[in-house]
């Protein structure tokens, strides 16, 4: 086993051994044990190194399938699709037994990745296939977001992968340690954990190869690590975009950027003031986002997609209409405002919630109304009236920490 | 519901019964004629501003149409709170299930579902699904501010109450009422600062009421004021100086703080800077202007998907003025 990556050897046999990601783990068992021929695929969608993979596996571990796998790099056009996947597919219930398995489950793999022009097809091809299929089959991608994947979306049950949380990160690679006798210095297991952004793939791969032949882990072997490369991709995208010099232009640098859309959008809302000085420019700029954010807005209500077109020309055609005016240098920030804040603000957001909750549940109030109604004459009360301290925390049941925070 | 031993006074003073809710009359009269037989009462929708008793009133028919356990039989959610349809959809069903097992000897049970309106159409056709399959068992009060965002069939089903916004007497009758139990000396001014202030919420009244009394010995409009002043936060304001001079960026972070680190809501920070525009030191041109972007903003706010790109994008907006003041 030595020779093994750790991603491979550590990887989870059975559902029960997989981290984090409970939703998905129950949704898979009771969609696979009740699979009839007519049922809907399943479509899992997450970040890449959460586990979508480890989990498909593992369920047909568990379930006694032979588990068929086509990576979609591999398999691309209509024909080849119907080709592999076709004969799977209608394969009969006779040789189930001679197989020792309860039958065939097909597994493909990034599906966001076929849709490339020269892929014409081969997305209906998938979904033709879903429609007449004698087993289950299960898709993965990154993201659902490609507007080529919707129909897709209709056909399947839908769930999605989350980033594994740092705690159950830590506890994993904490494991992994013990068993390879590995000891980690202070704090080293933590930088991992942090750099892999729940990416839990790219963590055992960083452990593997900072520890190395070394009994103990350095903090600064890890330092020499980089974090993998998902802003450099962006970075690259939005200097396309601010380049452009019309709506065309730039609306193909979104259709051909490896990132999603939505990171592109929240990227532009971010960098958008470094790069226009000129008050009327930035106001334009926001201007057109403004307009795309109702697009999405729309779409989230009504999942009504075929507005996203108009949502990603719109948040692009203010930078194309401001673009004569004045501009920074081709620094951007990532990430920037919302996230740093949002990061450095989490404890506080969390006291906020039990709050707000709290007040909420006890007086029949949204957390909303609670946070703007009731949290201030609280404050006020608690400040003024310090023997009322008591009564109030008994009411409401605060922990301590809220409860000091609420002072002050 | 209403107990000496509570702190805040919108919970101590909340109304028990049908019998002692003041004010809106009409609904209670109606309300009282259908609640005579719960089991073949239609589904509740009560519609109107914040304030108004909606909450009140359904806990009340709760009790009504439960009786002594009804604390038991009762599901209250908040629709903005909740985390999607499904998890409304599991909760009252396992609440369904439990709560009308023989063993209780009761056949009906209660759910009230706050703010309906925050749900997209997805959601409330999920759970007019939900409110079919389980209407045997659960009456739901569904409770909204705007009836218009709940979609017909919801609507269909339901008897629907419009609640008005409380008259200014009702509320100061309401707050004199209270102060008096609670020995409070309210004054003429701090009264009417705090019924204008409150525009027909008894929620909001009542708790600037009780934060105004708990700062001064004396309610007057000082003491409202100095109430109000805290809740505005200098915040507001800088942010808007920040963006009329200019500094989009520092503009841009005060928000983000507002809104991220102290946890308000999009909606709110636009009432915020609303009153703030109205006091502002600008030319009366650029104070009109500014209301009308800052209506416009609010459309998009309701509409739109993101909050804090809207509200940049306001900011945005605002920093065009900068040269005019």
């Amino acid at each position: 086993m030595k020779d093994v990556m750790w991603t491979e050897k550590y990887r989870p046999k059975s559902i029960c051994e997989i981290i984090g990601n409970e939703e998905a783990k129950v949704a898979i068992v009771k969609w696979l044990k009740n699979w009839v021929p007519g049922n809907e695929g399943f479509l899992l969608w997450g970040p890449p190194g959460t586990g979508k993979t480890s989990l498909v596996q593992a369920a047909a571990h568990d379930f006694q399938y032979q588990l068929i796998e086509m990576n979609a790099s591999d398999v691309r056009t209509e024909k080849q699709i119907s080709r592999v996947m076709g004969p799977a597919s209608i394969e009969g219930s006779l040789d189930k037994a001679f197989y020792g398995y309860r039958g065939l489950l097909l597994f493909v793999d990034e599906i966001d990745g076929i849709f490339g022009r020269e892929d014409h097809g081969g997305m209906a091809a998938i979904q033709k296939i879903l429609e007449v299929t004698r087993v289950p089959i299960i898709l993965a991608a990154n993201s659902t977001q490609r507007e080529a994947l919707q129909p897709l979306i209709h056909c399947c049950q839908v769930v999605r992968f989350q980033r594994v949380r740092p705690p159950v990160l830590l506890a994993l690679l904490k494991n992994i340690c013990r068993l390879e006798g590995i000891n980690a210095e202070e704090g080293a297991l933590e930088m991992i954990t942090e750099m892999s952004q729940g990416d839990v793939r790219s963590a055992i791969n960083d452990l593997q190869s900072t520890s190395s032949g070394a009994v103990t882990l350095r903090r600064e072997n890890i330092a020499g690590l980089f974090a993998r490369d998902r802003p450099a991709n962006i970075s690259e995208t939005l200097n396309s975009i601010f380049a452009a010099q019309t709506l065309r232009e730039a609306k193909k640098v979104i259709d051909e950027s490896d990132m999603d859309y939505e990171s592109i959008y929240q990227a532009l809302h971010d960098n958008l003031p470094f790069r226009f000085r000129d008050p009327e420019a930035l106001a334009t700029a926001y201007d057109y986002l403004s307009k795309a954010d109702i697009c999405f807005g729309e779409i989230k209500k009504t999942q009504d997609w075929h507005l996203l077109s108009y949502a990603l020309e719109l948040m692009v055609s203010g930078i194309v209409l401001a673009k004569d005016s004045a501009k920074e240098n081709n620094h951007f920030h990532f990430p920037h405002g919302r996230f740093v804040m949002l990061g450095r603000s989490r404890a506080t957001r969390s006291l906020l919630d039990e709050l707000a909750q709290k007040i909420g549940f006890r007086y029949h109030v949204s957390k909303r109304t609670a946070t703007e109604d009731y949290l201030n004459v609280v404050k006020v009360i608690m400040l003024n009236h310090p023997e009322q301290k008591p009564k109030i925390s008994e009411q409401l049941s605060f922990s301590d920490e809220a409860q000091s925070y609420l002072e002050g | 519901m209403a107990q000496e031993n509570e702190v805040m006074w919108t919970e101590k003073y909340r109304p028990s019964s049908l019998d002692d809710v003041v004010n809106q009359k009409d609904i209670i009269k109606m309300l009282g004629a259908l609640l005579v037989s719960p089991s073949t009462m239609p589904h509740l929708l009560f519609a109107g501003p914040p304030g108004t008793g909606k909450t009140t009133v359904a806990l009340c028919a709760a009790q009504k149409i439960l009786g002594q356990t009804w604390r038991n039989n009762i599901l209250e959610l908040n629709a903005s709170d909740e985390r999607g349809i499904q998890m409304i959809r599991e909760r009252v069903k396992n609440f369904s299930r439990m709560a009308t097992g023989r063993l209780s000897g009761l056949s009906i049970n209660v759910v009230i579902l706050d703010e309906c309106d925050q749900m997209t159409s997805d959601a409330q056709t999920a759970l007019r699904r939900i409110m079919e399959v389980s209407s045997r068992n659960s009456r739901f009060i569904l409770i909204a501010n705007y009836s218009g965002k709940i979609i017909e069939p919801i609507q269909s089903r339901c008897a629907i109450f419009r609640f008005l916004p409380l008259k200014r007497d009702d509320v100061a009758q309401y707050l004199q009422e209270i102060s008096h139990k609670e020995g409070v000396k309210l004054l003429d001014d701090g009264l009417n600062a705090i019924t204008t202030f409150a525009n027909g919420d008894l929620r909001r009244a009542i708790n600037t009421l009780q934060a105004a009394s708990a700062m001064e010995k004396a309610v007057d409009e000082r003491a409202v004021n100095q109430f109000l002043g805290e809740i505005d936060k200098s915040d507001i304001k800088k942010m808007i100086n920040k963006a009329l001079e200019g500094d989009f960026r520092g503009a841009r972070e005060t928000l983000f703080s507002l809104m991220f680190n102290k946890g308000l809501s999009g909606s709110e920070i636009i009432r915020q800077i609303h009153r703030q525009i109205l006091v502002l030191d600008v030319p009366e041109d650029v104070r009109i202007e500014l209301i009308r972007v800052l209506g416009e903003y609010d459309f998009r706010l309701l509409e739109g998907a993101n909050e804090d790109i809207q509200l940049s994008a306001f900011l945005a907006q605002v920093v065009k003025f900068c040269r005019r003041v």
